[in-house]
């Protein structure tokens, strides 16, 4: 045993001299390993490679059925594979039209018209028509279906009843087919906003045959019929998903079928592995909806690969929610010198690092109804503003304030984040906070309690461009999940009034004065930042551009060339 | 024989029923239910997704239906990827992770094997001691720490390998390397200890005396009674290359049950991860009664009570 | 073997000369002097350490060794990683002599009844062992964990408070010991029951029956002592694989909480930079085999010390 010591020492001296040979017979020893795999490995089919988009995706990919996705990555392959009937413009955010060609709506904006393109057919050759859409909604919206996003739906007459099972009477549901082409939806209040709720996931058109031919297997690649700009070819569930081109499609804006004939979607659950599969050549895109480039190596690929990088705004708002019940976070002054005492350019720059936009509002701009940043509402960083406030709120350089809780999901950013915030309050308010981290799952639970946490991060991302989605649906009183726990009569007022409105300019001004209750007067949640989609980019994709909102618009991208 | 074989059978088939009530109840107790999303959906949306996938009923008869569905073949489905049999899916999966386990124990046999033969053939000489002296280190080193050191070493420093994926042969010997070099320890170890308790048996000593080879001695006789006690450790060996391949799949990013596993457990999906425990059971349960079997099949003085 | 001699006078020479043939292996005697280095590391790591293991500065994130005096850098928060690393071996030995106290509590009580008592009772219980053995140690351990994990802790009432507030004061630990002592006393318990199943059958257990000893006394009094070295043998081998448990655990999340160093936990967060900071993965890796490494030398010299038969 005694020898073991000295052999130790002897394989530790030699080492160096005997690298070079010890290496190639190494290298020898995996390339016979390597062969013996080699015989097992399963063919691959060699595809041309000039022709095809290597995208990857983060986690298999949940549904392809419009009726029941909720999550980013389906709707990123569903808007390849079904129309809607409307889509935004990818700068402005405008609502645009795709599978309709023009609507309207009533005198008293509850019921809108919506006429149909006559040339857009389902894989199979039968023409899309209004038909597909009525069935749609009837389907989504029947509680044995149990679509988690049926509630978008809920706009529409008859429809909560129904899904709630308290009605059974599908006709009273506010959606018909006038003629083959033409569809007419009837809403339960004015809204504004409905054509570009009218293209989301849950109102795009269903083939009924294949649905009730096949039940949940008629998205299986053999069962599935599309209408999108690409057809499903391939569908390994975890692994890999392909799609061909449509021959048949013909874009309602460039009237031509997608450029790019073949897209590839990897399913790769960590975005080291996608860092490294891209600087291979392996991918075509990495970053945003994409899979994200890990911050680990942001500095290095920004330097690295500085023609490849870019960061692209994205719809999203990050934001502190603050428990308006709880002492001493009741106090608005509190709330307030909170928010002041927080440096969010040093949080983007120094932290985040990744293209962020410092916020001081919760609307992400250019959003229909968002502030302009350069108007200057909500809370900016005034340290001293933010010691006068809470002197004022009784805890002059923060004595006597209790040390509070900041609950962040399990992650390296917001754990980052959250420790550059407790910094922040330290020196700037003499405020301690303890910062305690769950899982996502239990983590919504624990936001949702009464007793929930002082302070804790959330973000937030439009489902549909228009602020009625986030004034509205995320701290309205009584309408929304309100996790902030806070209760404003005029907040609410305003939201419903700008909801109800058809007129854009007053819309646009009751979000004004609800913006600056909510962040400014009231402080009942202080906004970080605004996201960016940070994306490495081989050169040969051209006419890429990022979408925030609803899919990638893959149709108009091009390929030129090699990796 | 086969009254042995109807006992174990009887008794791995208690053990799969107690597990999967165990895991049952544990999962089950759990908050934070599988279907929370940041919009946390409304009460009425629940309730229709609960009631589509039985879990309006009461516990005991969600168990007997998932037992009674488990004999037919149906594990369920999925509830993170929606309607997709949870059977499917470790249909999907499994292959990778057996291929994986394959290659690993493969490995484990060809370098441990001979390893341990010359160990035991130089016994308390230089070649003894290299091939404990590796051993230990083999056994040592946690896979934890050895997946990430390979992937440095001969993924980045090197740049020979690719460092993830399984899809060509040669993103498949890092991951197998990772595995393997554990089993190849554990493996020329118990050769080493196991020929030299045999080498001093009474037959051996026959043959030498007949004068046969060293050689022939080794390679024939000896070893080929020496490979007993390898056989019975392939239980653990099944145990390691399950939890190991968890660890080995997440890093190395490999679309095999273990990696899902992880995954399925932090989404909650209870269907998949009772699933992928019943089946781990199941395997382990089939291993050891084989490995039973073959022990007594190659050992005739072993008899099965 | 050392327990099947009767009289204590033997017993104590025989260990004095396992102790001097543990002394003679080398190997595992520098690994023991190792392991204790480790042990003062852990015990004295609040002066030895240059900052406490959660001090982070978010403005000298991702330093390379030996930038701005830091020996092996800083991690993502800008922490230093040679403190966490220190941090980190009291972590893992905490664990390793907990899980391996917790485990061998149960392990031995269990297997000291089945082997006292015998008949229908030990058949049941070990019929139980090998049901338990049917699934690996660390996936039933992980179930534990997702067990103790999940929830809303301000939900809890009663019992399950009290665990969590303890368990969250020990950054995690609690419920890694429990976890652990809950899934991996089986194979110590068939250890204690053959053991017990060849003493009880011997002349001074007879005796203490005639006498009129209650269980009790037998059980812990005569009955423990002389297993109670195979036993710690058969529970140094198994440190190692606790060790493991721990940094498989907080590798996949369900480990201590963050910021508490394990060298798993911070594997994991190594991994996604590994391309750009190498360093923050081959720390703890390192740290962590060589422990590992120490454990298996001493476990193995102490077995080979202790049951010369098995030295090979």
């Amino acid at each position: 045993m005694g020898n073991f010591v000295a052999l130790f020492l002897i394989i530790i001296i030699t080492i160096p001299v005997e690298v070079p040979m010890l290496l190639a017979a190494v290298r020898r020893t995996l390339c016979l390993l390597g062969g013996l795999l080699l015989l097992s490995a399963p063919v691959v089919i060699a595809q041309d490679i000039t022709k095809t988009l290597r995208l990857p995706q983060m986690s298999a990919i949940p549904t392809l059925d419009p009726g029941l996705a909720q999550d980013s990555s389906s709707i990123e392959v569903i808007e390849q594979l079904f129309l809607g009937l409307t889509d935004y413009d990818p700068k402005t955010y405008e609502v645009i039209p795709e599978l309709a060609t023009k609507w309207s709506a009533s005198a008293d904006s509850r019921t809108y018209t919506f006429e149909m393109r006559k040339d857009v057919f389902w894989s199979d050759g039968v023409p899309v028509t209004a038909h597909d859409i009525e069935y749609a909604i009837r389907r989504n919206i029947n509680p044995e279906t149990a679509s988690p996003y049926a509630y978008v739906l809920y706009i529409l007459e008859g429809a909560e009843a129904i899904n709630k099972g308290e009605s059974k009477d599908f006709n009273s549901l506010g959606v018909r087919a006038v003629d083959d082409y033409t569809v007419e939806f009837r809403l339960t209040q004015p809204a504004g906003f409905f054509p570009a709720m009218a293209g989301l996931w849950t109102y795009r058109p269903l083939p009924r045959r294949s649905i009730e031919a096949f039940g949940t297997a008629w998205t299986e690649p053999e069962h599935i019929l599309t209408n999108g700009s690409y057809r499903l070819a391939t569908w390994e569930k975890g692994n890999q998903l392909i799609l061909k081109r449509n021959p048949d499609y013909k874009d309602s804006v460039t009237q031509q079928p997608a450029q790019i004939e073949e897209v590839n979607y990897y399913i790769i659950p960590e975005s080291s592995t996608g860092l490294a599969m891209f600087e291979n050549g392996e991918l075509d895109i990495i970053g945003g909806t994409f899979l994200s480039i890990p911050v680990a190596e942001i500095d290095r690929v920004r330097k690295e690969y500085a023609d490849r990088y870019s960061a692209q705004p994205d719809l999203c708002t990050y934001y502190l929610g603050v428990n308006n019940e709880r002492e001493p976070t009741n106090n608005p002054l509190v709330r307030k010198a909170l928010s002041a005492a927080i440096d969010r350019k040093t949080l983007v720059e120094r932290i985040t690092k990744g293209g962020e936009e410092p916020a001081t509002t919760f609307t992400r701009p250019p959003i229909f109804g968002s502030v302009d940043p350069k108007e200057g509402i909500g809370i900016g960083y005034d340290p001293e503003q933010a010691r006068r406030w809470l002197a004022e709120a009784g805890y002059p350089d923060g004595e006597g304030f209790p040390t509070i809780t900041y609950m962040h999901n399990t992650s390296e950013n917001h754990a980052k984040i959250a420790q550059a915030v407790q910094a922040m309050l330290r020196r700037n308010l003499g405020v301690n906070i303890r910062i305690e981290n769950q899982e996502w799952k239990v983590y919504l639970k624990s936001t949702t309690q009464p007793d929930a946490p002082h302070l804790f991060r959330f973000g937030w991302c439009a489902d549909y461009p228009d602020a009625n989605n986030w004034l509205m649906e995320v701290f309205h009183p009584t309408k929304s999940t309100n996790r902030i726990r806070w209760q404003n009569s005029e907040y609410a007022q305003l939201t419903e009034k700008a909801m109800g409105s058809t007129d854009p300019s007053e819309r646009i001004q009751l979000y004004r004065r609800a913006e600056q209750i909510l962040n400014e007067e009231e402080a009942a949640i202080i906004p970080l930042y605004f996201y960016a989609s940070k994306y490495l980019v081989n050169p040969r994709l051209k006419d890429w551009y990022h979408m925030a909102l609803g899919g990638q618009q893959i149709r108009y991208w091009r390929l030129m060339g090699r990796p | 024989m086969l009254n042995f074989l109807v006992r174990r059978l009887g008794s791995g088939a208690l053990s799969l029923l107690v597990i999967a009530a165990l895991v049952f109840l544990l999962l089950k107790a759990l908050p934070g239910g599988p279907f929370d999303t940041e919009k946390s959906l409304p009460p009425e949306i629940m309730r229709n997704i609960e009631a589509y996938y039985g879990l309006d009923r009461p516990l005991w008869e969600q168990f007997v239906r998932y037992v009674g569905n488990a004999l037919q073949g149906d594990l369920g489905v999925s509830y993170s990827q929606r309607d997709l049999p949870v059977i499917d899916l470790i249909a999907q999966r499994l292959p990778i992770s057996l291929e994986l386990g394959l290659y690993a124990i493969l490995l484990g046999l060809l370098i441990g094997l001979p390893l341990g033969v010359l160990a035991a053939a130089y016994h308390n000489r230089l070649p003894d001691y290299v091939a404990t002296l590796l051993a230990i280190l083999g056994t040592s080193i946690p896979n934890l720490a050895l997946a990430p050191m390979l992937i440095l070493f001969f993924g980045l420093f090197l740049k020979w390998l690719p460092i993830a994926r399984w899809t060509t042969w040669d993103s498949k010997v890092l991951p197998t390397l990772a595995l393997g070099l554990g089993i190849a320890a554990v493996i020329s170890r118990l050769t080493r200890s196991s020929m030299l308790q045999v080498i001093q048996e009474d037959f051996i000593r026959t043959a030498r005396a007949k004068g046969l080879s060293e050689v022939s001695v080794l390679g024939q006789h000896a070893l080929r009674n020496a490979l007993l006690p390898v056989l019975t450790i392939m239980g653990p060996i099944l145990a390691y290359l399950l939890t190991g391949t968890l660890v080995v799949e997440e890093i190395f990013a490999i679309p095999g049950l273990g990696s899902y596993f992880i995954t399925s457990i932090s989404n909650r999906d209870y269907p998949v991860v009772m699933g992928i425990y019943l089946l781990y059971g199941f395997l382990i349960i089939l291993m050891n009664t084989l490995v039973d079997i073959l022990y007594a099949w190659a050992d005739p003085r072993i008899r099965l009570e | 073997m050392i327990e099947t001699s009767a009289s204590p006078a033997i017993s104590k020479s025989l260990n004095r000369l396992a102790f001097r043939r543990f002394a003679r292996n080398r190997l595992a005697l520098s690994s023991f002097l190792f392991l204790l280095i480790l042990f003062l590391v852990a015990i004295f790591v609040d002066w030895l350490a240059p900052q406490h293991f959660a001090e982070e500065d978010f403005l000298a994130t991702y330093l390379q060794p030996g930038e701005e005096g830091f020996l092996l850098g800083t991690d993502f928060l800008g922490r230093d990683v040679w403190s966490r690393i220190l941090y980190g071996a009291r972590i893992s030995l905490t664990v390793a002599i907990c899980a391996a106290l917790a485990s061998f509590i149960i392990g031995v009580s269990y297997g000291l009844v089945a082997g006292y008592y015998g008949g229908k009772l030990d058949e049941w219980m070990m019929r139980f062992v090998d049901i338990l053995n049917a699934v690996p140690t660390l996936l039933f351990v992980i179930l534990i964990m997702v067990y103790f994990r999940a929830g809303n802790p301000e939900e809890f009432t009663g019992f399950k408070a009290i665990f969590y507030e303890w368990d969250s004061q020990l950054g995690g630990l609690l419920s890694i010991f429990i976890g652990i002592g809950l899934t991996s006393w089986v194979r110590l318990a068939r250890i204690a029951r053959a053991e017990t199943l060849s003493l009880r059958r011997r002349e001074f257990i007879e005796a203490d029956l005639v006498q009129g000893f209650g269980v009790p006394t037998i059980l812990f009094r005569r009955l423990f002592p002389n297993l109670l070295g195979t036993c710690i043998v058969a529970e140094s081998v198994a440190i190692p694989d606790y060790i493991i448990y721990e940094s498989v655990l907080s590798f996949i999340g369900l480990g201590v909480n963050p910021p508490v160093p394990s060298w798993g936990a911070m594997i994991s967060e190594g991994l996604e930079g590994i391309r750009s900071y190498p360093h923050l993965i081959l720390a703890p890796a390192t740290a962590m085999t060589l422990t590992v490494l120490a454990f298996n030398f001493v476990g193995d010299g102490l077995r080979d010390a202790f049951d010369p038969k098995l030295q090979d």
